[in-house]
């Protein structure tokens, strides 16, 4: 038995230690503070450890992203500032994609920089934020996303959608401001 | 028409093949749907970049290990408990009945009001008043002990008795003179009586009340055991009355 333990402890560490910044890189952006995001990672870790016997073996990153993301609702989300939205994201409803000039450039995420980018993130509601967080960043599949949000796969796909949207609005917005695309959405 | 989700999905690789082959070819007239999907695939591939704010992470790292061994300490105690739980209370429970038993089995204090579940547990035998008195010396020595030398002319041994049980054995005897009666008690299993205050004039003794009765306590020589004389008369008279059947008690 004590030698099981020990086993599990350098297998946990094992798995934990590679993805352990991706942990608390999520933490960061779900409760945007450094010292909430440290206690988010550092009790998933716990969580984790003491649920370990239970994993599947299939997807480390995703069942620990499942557990900070579950951690975070449950916990951390009440104190959070600032409306989640999650009515704007009805499932099913649908966006019609808008007319060719309305789209940017690709060229204006090429110049976004890390900074602008994490601002622009930090503006998007929350459950939009999540679910392109870890679409995008930590490129979790869709199915690894409603298990970790605990919402339907159509819900993911919309909350998705519609985040990227709403980043895209808001990049294109500083991107003006700053000058570096005019309007009309050239370059 | 086509959905925006519609192209997010097929960017994120998440249409089954029959919707992916129906998708892109509602889009291959559609500019603005094949714009968007280049959009998206710009964003996505900025987003996957990103690498976000800087962290150092290394000594929450640690931090977390030194959590996780704390867990396994506390894992380890909890199951050792766990495992062993009834044996532990087996160990208990042995301890608390072997101290019980010797306790009873060997000398051991007791409190004042314990004394009365002594004598409590006897039926002292009347003796008729035409008994042979030198007959009852023996049961009076067996309470006095070796130092025991005669019964005085004015005392008459008037009940004796005795309890066997286990960790209460005691002996008891009342005399009687023309003031009433006093019982004298020896308490074979008891080797201090706590509480008591001490007798002035004769430091070997104590003395304390039983419900407003006087109550002298006094060390047996040769064996240690607890002997007690108790009755209606002031403590000074008691002693004398101690004094009258084994004079060479005391100091």
């Amino acid at each position: 038995m004590l030698f099981g333990r020990r086993d599990s402890r350098e297998a946990f560490e094992r798995q934990a230690e590679k993805i352990f910044p991706s942990v608390v890189g999520t933490a960061l952006r779900l409760t945007r503070s450094r010292e909430e995001a440290e206690d988010l990672a550092m009790e998933a870790m716990v969580r984790a450890y003491e649920a370990f016997d239970r994993f599947d073996g299939n997807n480390f990153k995703a069942w620990m992203l499942r557990i900070v993301t579950n951690l975070y609702i449950n916990r951390y989300r009440q104190k959070q500032r600032g409306p989640s939205l999650g009515s704007l994201d009805e499932e099913g409803a649908q966006e019609p994609v808008g007319h060719q000039d309305e789209i940017p450039d690709r060229m204006l995420f090429d110049n976004m920089v890390g900074a602008e980018v994490e601002r622009a993130l930090n503006q998007v509601p929350e459950d939009f934020r999540v679910a392109v967080i870890l679409s995008d960043i930590e490129e979790l599949s869709y199915q690894e996303i409603a298990d970790a949000t605990n919402v339907p796969i159509g819900t993911v796909r919309s909350r998705i959608a519609r985040g990227r949207s709403i980043l895209r609005k808001l990049l294109l917005e500083f991107a003006m401001k700053e000058g570096i695309l005019k309007s009309g959405g050239s370059q | 028409m086509i959905d925006r989700s519609e192209l997010h999905a097929l960017a994120d690789n998440e249409l089954s093949e029959t919707e992916r082959q129906d998708l892109l070819r509602r889009m291959s007239d559609d500019a603005s749907a094949q714009a968007e999907l280049q959009s998206i695939q710009s964003m996505k591939s900025m987003l996957r970049r990103h690498e976000g704010p800087e962290l150092d992470t290394a000594e929450l790292w640690k931090r977390c290990q030194d959590r996780l061994t704390e867990i396994d300490k506390t894992k380890r105690v909890e199951g050792f408990v766990g495992k062993y739980a009834w044996g532990i209370c087996g160990l208990f429970f042995l301890a608390i009945a072997m101290a019980g038993f010797f306790n009873r089995a060997s000398g051991r204090s007791v409190r004042p009001d314990e004394v009365a579940g002594y004598v409590a547990g006897m039926s002292p035998i009347s003796v008729p008043r035409n008994a042979d008195q030198t007959q009852l010396e023996p049961a009076l020595k067996e309470v006095v002990g070796e130092a025991f030398r005669n019964r005085p002319a004015k005392w008459l041994v008037t009940a004796v008795g005795r309890n066997g049980s286990p960790g209460h054995r005691c002996s008891y005897v009342q005399l009687t003179d023309e003031f009433g009666d006093v019982a004298v008690v020896a308490m074979h299993d008891v080797a201090q009586v706590d509480g008591l205050w001490q007798y002035e004039p004769d430091p070997e003794f104590g003395a304390t009340k039983f419900d407003g009765v006087n109550a002298l306590f006094w060390k047996r020589r040769e064996d240690g055991e607890i002997c007690m004389v108790v009755g209606q008369r002031s403590y000074d008279e008691l002693y004398r009355v101690v004094q009258s059947i084994c004079p060479t008690q005391g100091p």
